[in-house]
């Protein structure tokens, strides 16, 4: 009776998935009549996706099947996700959303401009209701079996605690891992049918496409001219000698830092009528490879000024190839400059030359300095892997921050209630998501009169004699302020950085994901923190009392 | 706050011989959300379960019996007192092997259904697919929940979720069954069948602990009593030894005619015997319930509930030396202590029928006992009741008998 009902099941699996790949084709063929491929390809996508996801679906649970109990923990956890309300209706808008994407753009736009987009916010998207998913999964999944008491069932049974969050904990990350690969997959497949059959624009737009989104390209930072050592320690000499007190209460490695800072931005930042030159070096397998680099630039001028004008050479030539002067670029804004390898010197250097001069009329330049950003104000971008893998090493990292997010929402439920654990759990998510920004914040709403290198123990005694001061000179609101900072860095400190593991920006923007940020992700997200988190949690649910009464 | 929660390892190990579970001054007391002690639900009793005995707590509700079971399997710390089980802690995960329970409500996942439920409970025991399945299948026989296997646990009828919470009880072959008010919502086909269970899994050599409050599921299948009230035991011992009237004696014949009656009570008193009162005995609620279902059944009359049952899973029945090794915690010395148990014989029974040499086959005991009950009854019986089987109403179980194993029986031979 048992083998019947297997293949009953499998049969009954086979034919849902004929009926939503014959259901959504038929849409589709629908929609190509009709004269909409990309709506043809969107109800297909629809199909595929969730078919996908119901292999995908029998295979975790085929996995999870042997008679272990953390297994069989993590595998009613899967069948409760796929028959949880909330659960559901997130994987389908997930499943509607990314296909339906691409038919929400408006044709006339630039192709690439479209293909970013889509790739920004098909993944951003897929992050957040997974986010959300995982939250609610995590949360939902501890707090219910405690409240409806399925624990007393369970935790009788030979089976540790530990064992049962580590269970769970697998359920959410095979779940995850299921959809991140699914919608992956469709986004990698919808990028590539837009690229393909996506009109674009002009032969540029075209060359944008594959050249500079649909592409995974490494950032080149220009050499300092000379040994910056030596001009570091140059100018530190010059400064001791010149100006008495330059390095007051500075340790001699602040002063080396600030010094290479300064030497640095004074390098990026050109007098009018005047030029620096830029050496991008270790380029000779670019220039094997040939194809196209990208020179971003975000030149920045003081006065107020819109547009800055201004001459460039590359290689001792004129930048563009008609020999057409550099068009007004907009202030304070990102620009591309696509540029062809064989620019590129035998000794695989590129010369950057650029003069603070009006390309056209040198007695139109304003007298203000030009600058870029050292780092993204001026770097070169240059090819080094293909779009897929650096999508799946960016699919990755989220799949790596939501399993620490589902750790979060398992720990905070064994001891909070399901709508406090909840909640609890997405602030925790998006002070992480925004842990750079809060940071900052907190680092300029109030400045403590002291420098941030100092020791913890040191760090204490002082912040406590300066609110003491500020105490006994009656300035309340600052106290206040310090007060609340102290609050806010402590709460920074112990939530996980998911700012600097976003790998969204740079997916969209053809930019590799580097390994660092992948073995960040792995080391610090995967490993310290959700283990700390599964350790805690376990702490705490191994002392609870499961049938507790409170009277 | 928990002061000393269970007794030491050593001192548990001295005292387990054939006692699985023991308590010693148990005491639970319930706080405030501001941890002022608010209710003492347990005050300091004193318990021991011994080794295939039927052991009931009774009390009224909130008299702490769900409380203390729930101490014994680890649910709640022991504010002071110590618990030992299988000579252990009761948070030692290895000792969960042994033990089966079913709380006082079927706790179980809604969106699963019967079998997965059942799955999911074998897979927490390392059961491979192999032994799951066949067990699974042979418990939803038993528990009469076959047809409807498919169907998701939050569909059923309370009772027929209390069926289900007692197949999971069952699926590990437990030595130590702690049954939390078992027939709560049940009809009283499956209350009937339940307490013929606990009368077979205990004839096994099972240990079972029997919480509840209804006291004549507590008399008709268990060896010892507690009873329990203010969270305090307030007696304790055999049901006979409870149950017994030693003022008052009750002589049961075949009908007799009036001059007859006369002539006996005549005699009782010609001899200063008062004979306080006569009548007719009376067929039991229970036993005309059973009947006409029965009859019912016979007639194939559909239901869309929950059918009868089938005989108790045959993987219960076995009761070799092999298969309750295979049940034992893993660990050496526990492996040493409770082999110790085995060696030291057969579980002491209390009730007269159990014969722990007796190969444990299911077949043997079912036709025992038709023949048993299809046997004449003595015209007079003597007054006296069986010295060690004073709370086994063996027609009773004949009844049930012939119900659970509707046709099998004729199969068998």
């Amino acid at each position: 009776m048992l083998k019947q009902w297997l293949l009953i099941r499998w049969v009954q699996m086979s034919l849902a998935i004929v009926a939503i790949i014959v259901g959504t084709g038929a849409l589709g063929l629908v929609a190509w009549w009709s004269g909409s491929p990309l709506l043809a390809v969107a109800f297909l996508s629809v199909g595929i996706m969730a078919a996908t996801f119901i292999v995908g679906l029998a295979l975790v649970r085929l996995i999870l099947s042997p008679g272990h109990p953390v297994l069989a923990v993590a595998r009613t956890l899967v069948d409760e996700a796929i028959r949880m309300k909330v659960a559901v209706v997130l994987i389908i808008v997930l499943m509607v959303i990314v296909p339906f994407m691409p038919v929400l753009f408006d044709p006339q736009e630039r192709l690439s401009y479209r293909l970013n987009t889509f790739l920004t916010y098909s993944i951003m998207i897929c992050s957040l209701l997974l986010s959300l998913m995982t939250i609610f999964l995590g949360c939902g999944t501890v707090a219910n079996d405690l409240k409806y008491r399925h624990v007393f069932m369970s935790l009788t049974k030979p089976i540790g605690r530990g064992q049962y969050l580590l269970g769970k904990w697998l359920g959410i990350a095979l779940l995850n891992l299921l959809l991140i690969c699914v919608t992956g997959l469709v986004i990698d497949g919808l990028a590539i049918m837009m690229a393909r059959y996506g009109r674009p624009v002009d032969e540029l737009d075209a060359a944008i496409v594959m050249e500079e989104v649909l592409t995974a390209r490494e950032s080149k930072l220009p050499e300092y001219p000379g040994d910056l050592n030596q001009a570091v320690q140059a100018e530190i000499e010059r400064r001791e000698r010149d100006i008495p007190g330059a390095f007051l209460n500075m340790t001699p490695e602040e002063a080396r830092q600030r010094v290479t800072q300064e030497l640095i931005q004074q390098w990026h930042a050109i007098a009018p009528l005047n030029h620096h030159g830029f050496v991008f070096r270790g380029l000779e397998k670019v220039k094997e490879r040939g194809g196209w680099m990208q020179l971003r630039l975000k030149p920045r001028q003081g006065g107020g000024t819109n547009t800055i004008r201004f001459r460039m050479q590359i290689n001792g030539r004129e930048v563009l190839p008609d020999g057409r002067p550099m068009p007004p670029i907009a202030n304070d804004t990102y620009y591309r400059l696509p540029l062809e390898a064989s620019l590129i010197n035998d000794k695989g250097e590129l010369h950057v030359a650029i003069r603070n001069q009006h390309p056209i009329d040198p007695r139109l330049t304003p007298n203000m300095t030009l600058q870029f950003e050292p780092g993204e104000g001026l770097e070169l971008l240059v090819q080094s892997g293909t779009f897929a893998p650096n999508l799946a090493k960016g699919m990755f990292v989220l799949w790596i921050r939501l399993c620490c997010l589902g750790m979060l929402g398992l720990v905070a439920a064994t001891f909070l209630s399901f709508p406090v654990a909840a909640l609890f759990t997405m602030m925790v998510y998006f002070a992480a998501v925004g842990s750079a920004f809060i940071s900052e914040s907190l680092h300029s709403y109030a400045a403590f009169g002291f420098k941030d290198d100092v020791l913890l123990i040191e760090k204490i005694g002082l912040i406590i004699s300066e609110l003491m001061s500020k105490l006994a000179a009656g300035e309340i609101g600052q106290v206040f302020k310090f007060v609340l900072k102290g609050i806010g860095s402590v709460f920074m400190l112990m939530i996980p950085s998911f700012g600097d593991l976003d790998p969204v920006p740079m997916v969209s923007d053809g930019r590799v994901v580097p390994g660092e940020m992948l073995w960040d992700a792995v080391w610090k997200v995967g490993l310290l923190w959700t283990g700390l988190a599964g350790v805690i949690g376990w702490q705490i649910f191994r002392r609870r009392e499961l049938a507790r009464v409170i009277v | 706050m928990t002061t000393v929660a269970t007794m030491s390892d050593e001192k548990a190990r001295t005292d387990y011989g054939d006692v699985l579970v023991k308590c010693i001054g148990l005491t639970k007391i319930f706080r405030d959300f501001w941890m002022r002690p608010r209710v003492r639900a347990v005050d300091g009793i004193d318990l021991e379960v011994r080794r295939g005995e039927v052991f009931g707590l009774l009390g009224p509700n909130g008299s702490g019996k769900s409380t203390t079971i729930k101490m014994i399997l680890g649910l709640l710390q022991p504010t002071a007192g110590r618990i030992a089980v299988f000579g252990k802690r009761p948070d030692d995960v290895a000792i969960k092997a042994n033990i089966g329970y079913l709380p006082e409500e079927s706790y179980l996942y809604r969106f699963l259904n019967a079998r997965e439920t059942l799955e999911y409970y074998g897979r927490l025991f390392h059961q491979n697919r192999l032994k799951r399945n066949s067990r699974i299948d042979m418990l939803l026989e038993m528990v009469g929940l076959e047809a409807v296997q498919r169907r998701p646990v939050g569909e059923y009828s309370k009772g027929m979720q209390r069926r289900i919470g007692l197949a999971q009880a069952l699926i590990n072959d437990p030595q130590l069954l702690i049954l939390d008010e078992p027939t709560t919502g049940m009809d009283p086909i499956g209350t009937r069948q339940i307490k013929d269970l606990i009368l077979k899994l205990a004839e096994r050599g099972k240990t079972i602990i029997l919480c509840s409050h209804l006291l004549s599921d507590v008399e008709d299948v268990c060896d010892r009593v507690a009873i329990m009230f203010g969270g305090k035991v307030r007696a304790e011992g055999t049901v006979d030894e409870l149950l017994t009237r030693q003022d008052a004696t009750t002589i049961n014949t075949a009908a007799l005619d009036d001059a007859t009656r006369q002539a006996v009570i005549d005699l009782l008193e010609s001899r200063g015997i008062r004979v306080d009162k006569v009548e007719q005995p009376r067929q039991r609620l229970e036993d005309l319930f059973l009947e006409i279902v029965h009859q019912a059944q016979q007639q194939g009359i559909a239901t869309s509930g929950a059918r009868s049952g089938g005989q108790i899973a045959r993987f219960l029945a076995e009761d070799d030396a092999e298969t309750r090794a295979a049940h034992l915690p893993e660990s050496a010395e526990t492996s040493k202590l409770l082999e110790e148990l085995i060696s030291a014989g057969a579980p002491q029974q209390v009730k007269a029928p159990v014969e722990p040499q007796t190969p444990a086959e299911p077949q043997l005991d079912t036709s025992l006992l038709r023949e048993l009950t299809q046997a004449e009854p003595p015209p007079a019986a003597p007054p006296q009741p069986e010295p060690q089987s004073p709370n086994v109403p063996e027609p009773d179980r004949s009844v049930i008998d012939s119900l659970i194993d509707d046709g099998s029986s004729d199969r068998r031979a």
